[in-house]
């Protein structure tokens, strides 16, 4: 269990946010909080998707542009305004990967190998962590988003639920099946 | 798509990633994306019609001064403006196959009610429509009760940025005279009764702000139909018992995944400890099922069991540190009776045993609560169970109903066969119009003073993304440039429409694992279909679709397309 802490965001933080979220609805040029409070996030979602750094960068910028063109579309509904960051986000990957011929990439690290075999109930050892890396490529791309997003980076079933607009429980389900997918290739 | 695979990548750390912030450049950026000034909606306010008239006052001065000074019209410098159109609000996706009004005359000064074969009646009175006294008003309406004549008007369907409308008959109603729009008298609204093809439950109503192309909620009073058939009834009870049915699984998921998480039981004992440090994490209570219970939960950070003065300093100083540092992650595991808290950043993982305790008053009410009731994953499991089985007895009990109803029908239709030919003709008639028609099962009565189209709608949100990039082609191997694509599910009664004139765009396509049917028109506006898109393998991103002739085309085509019965309400 993770707890993402820039996401679960007390009632306190929403509001602030949602204050500067009207601003910027009034004059574009108030963007700034927002920019400079999810630049990083948006950033590292992007980065964790693809191999080039500067592409990256340039794709969060894009990010951002186009989230201020419509922030005026925007509706508030009592989650942070990341998850709508990262549905923009999502669209702007695909469409580096398609125009730009960018390379969908899946960055993770040896300790969320680690975490997924335990998480697997398999034996910790170096052969089935390896075994599990290229286990991962057999994965469709809707199952491996949603393992990306759960084991390696940590988000909540609600976070996860807002970003591909499933209910919590569904992206629980649907986590948990791509799950049993990779077991069952594991074995 | 070719998906690489990087293990233990480097990391960037955080200021790194902070100094690659340029603001200026998204600002400049969206400078750059902002629409041309006469894409706006007030440029055609008064700044444009101000603009317009100035054009045409120099354009008169103009050609009067060259009268004046004897030149001949064919010198005079001709200024012009051609204003770029803007896409309207409601655009017939298909060209020449849009929807016809049913064009009605109304005499200002009498005003008419109106009453449509759906059984929608309008009543527009005396003195209401702003015209002339003595020529008749042409009153345009249209009426939607199913997706496939609402797709081919191209009244659009979305609501927000994530959802399509559900609708349950939407109305479009509009006054000309000459071509030129009439309007309503603010004091004198008319009336409208809309025939609904669904129980009104969970349906809103709105208005379609064409301006803004967007929809507003507006009041309405909404009723469910009293006087009906034992086959509308019957209907009724089908479409009931399937919502039944649906709680029925979302209760059967629940219970599974309780089941499937483990079972251990949290140390009762949620006393706050003297001396205790608090740690604040803004927790989902789903992710930990058994403080599901519990409200106002803190975390303190668990006191050495020896608590000698040494130990202490050193749990004052571990807390400190972890209090200090800053943390990009946190992860939270159960470990016996109490929780481990593993703070984590680019260089280390540290980590603190916690446990969760109870402040304030809520400590005196979980108490008391705790002590009349476990709170557990049998208590959760329990409560399902309770919600499905009542949800299986109203099934059970709708079930008997509809079997009631079935026999009701057998034995009209038994009593229909005894009678004359006659009356055995007359019946059949009925029941074919019957069998066509989708039963009024409600009503949504308004009042308002301006024209345009209204709709009892639902948001259902939208399906996400395939995430692959698609191929269309035909399967003659021709390949298809997609340009717009309208997903019909059957299940969730919804058009969801992709493409550069709406919210979604091309590339965020998609569908749910419902019965869909896909269509989509090329640059060209050719018309293509896919049925059942849902059953693409997830592994290939290539859809085959048919070509559909555009000049054959009709609405019944595009209605046996998406398995949709015809409809007159």
């Amino acid at each position: 269990m993770s707890v993402n802490p820039l996401y679960h965001q007390t009632s306190a933080k929403l509001e602030e946010e949602l204050g500067w979220i009207r601003r910027a609805q009034k004059d574009p040029e108030k963007f700034g909080p927002l920019y400079e409070k999810y630049h990083e996030q948006i950033f590292r979602y992007v980065y964790q998707r693809m191999d080039d750094q500067e592409l990256a960068f340039d794709v969060t910028s894009q990010v951002f542009m186009k989230a201020l063109k419509n922030i005026k579309k925007y509706e508030y509904r009592g989650v942070p305004l990341s998850s709508w960051l990262y549905r923009i986000a999502k669209s702007e990957l695909y469409q580096a990967f398609r125009d730009r011929k960018a390379t969908r990439t899946v960055n993770l690290d040896t300790i969320h190998l680690t975490d997924m075999v335990e998480e697997m109930d398999e034996e910790q050892n170096e052969l089935n962590r390896k075994k599990l890396f290229e286990v991962l490529k057999k994965l469709n791309e809707n199952d491996l988003q949603l393992i990306e997003m759960r084991f390696f980076e940590k988000r909540s079933f609600r976070e996860i639920g807002e970003i591909l607009e499933l209910t919590e429980n569904n992206a629980k389900v649907k986590c948990f099946r791509a799950l049993e997918k990779l077991k069952k290739f594991f074995i | 798509m070719k998906t690489k695979f990087n293990l233990d990548r480097d990391k960037l750390n955080s200021d790194y990633i902070n100094s690659k912030q340029d603001y200026k450049r998204i600002m400049d950026g969206f400078e750059k994306l902002k629409p041309p000034i006469w894409k706006n909606p007030w440029f055609y306010g008064p700044v444009g019609l101000a603009s317009l008239a100035v054009i045409l006052v120099i354009t008169f001065q103009s050609r009067v001064n060259a009268y004046g000074n004897n030149s001949t019209l064919n010198n005079t410098s001709e200024s012009t403006i051609s204003l770029p159109e803007d896409t309207p609000c409601i655009k017939a996706p298909i060209s020449d196959k849009d929807i016809a009004y049913q064009v009605i005359d109304v005499l200002p000064e009498k005003g008419l009610n109106i009453e449509l074969e759906s059984g929608t009646s309008i009543s527009i009175p005396a003195n209401s429509l702003k015209s002339e006294k003595g020529a008749p008003v042409q009153v345009k309406i249209r009426e939607f009760h199913d997706k496939a004549s609402a797709f081919l008007a191209g009244i659009p369907m979305d609501y927000s940025d994530n959802s399509a409308f559900e609708s349950a008959g939407m109305i479009e109603i509009r006054a000309e005279k000459d071509g030129k729009s009439i309007s309503l008298d603010k004091t004198k609204p008319m009336s409208i009764d809309l025939a609904m093809n669904k129980t009104p439950e969970g349906f809103q109503f709105w208005k379609l702000d064409e301006s803004k192309k967007e929809w507003i909620e507006t009041p309405c009073a909404m009723k469910p139909s009293a006087k009906a058939s034992p086959k509308e009834k019957l209907m009724l009870v089908e479409s009931k018992i399937s919502q039944q049915q649906e709680k029925i699984e979302i209760c059967e998921n629940k219970i599974a995944n309780i089941a499937k998480t483990s079972n251990t039981k949290v140390n009762n004992n949620l006393v706050p400890t003297a001396n205790a440090r608090k740690l604040v994490i803004d927790f989902e209570q789903s992710d930990f099922p058994e403080l599901e219970g519990y409200k106002d939960i803190e975390f303190e950070y668990l006191l050495p069991s020896n608590r000698s003065e040494a130990n202490l300093q050193e749990y004052g100083q571990r807390i400190k540190y972890a209090q200090t540092q800053i943390w990009n992650d946190m992860d939270i595991k159960k470990q016996g009776d109490h929780y481990l808290a593993t703070f984590i950043n680019s260089k280390e993982k540290y980590t603190l045993p916690i446990r969760p305790v109870l402040k304030g008053k809520s400590l005196e009410e979980m108490q008391a609560k705790m002590a009349s009731a476990s709170v557990d994953k049998s208590v959760a499991l329990k409560k399902l169970r309770e919600e499905k089985m009542a949800y299986e007895q109203e099934q059970a009990k709708l079930k008997r109903d509809q079997e009631l109803l079935n026999a009701q029908l057998i034995a009209q239709i038994k009593r229909g066969n005894a009678e004359s030919m006659e009356s055995r003709a007359r019946e059949a008639r009925d029941r074919a119009k019957d069998n066509q028609a989708i039963i009024q099962q409600g009503t949504a009565s308004f009042r308002t003073t301006s024209f345009g189209v209204f709709n009892c709608d639902k948001p259902i949100p939208y399906p996400p993304g395939y995430s692959e990039f698609l191929a269309f082609e035909t399967q003659e191997g021709v390949q298809i440039q997609m340009e717009n694509a309208f997903v019909f599910d059957t299940k969730k009664d919804t058009r969801y429409s992709f493409g550069p004139y709406y919210m979604h765009k091309s590339n965020d396509l998609g569908w749910f694992n419902h019965e869909s049917t896909l269509i989509i028109l090329d640059p060209k506006g050719d018309v293509y279909y896919r049925k059942n898109v849902n059953d693409l393998s997830k592994s290939s991103n290539k859809v085959v679709v048919k070509h559909l002739d555009k000049k054959a085309l009709n609405l019944d085509d595009i209605q046996k397309i998406i398995s949709e019965t015809t409809v007159t309400v």
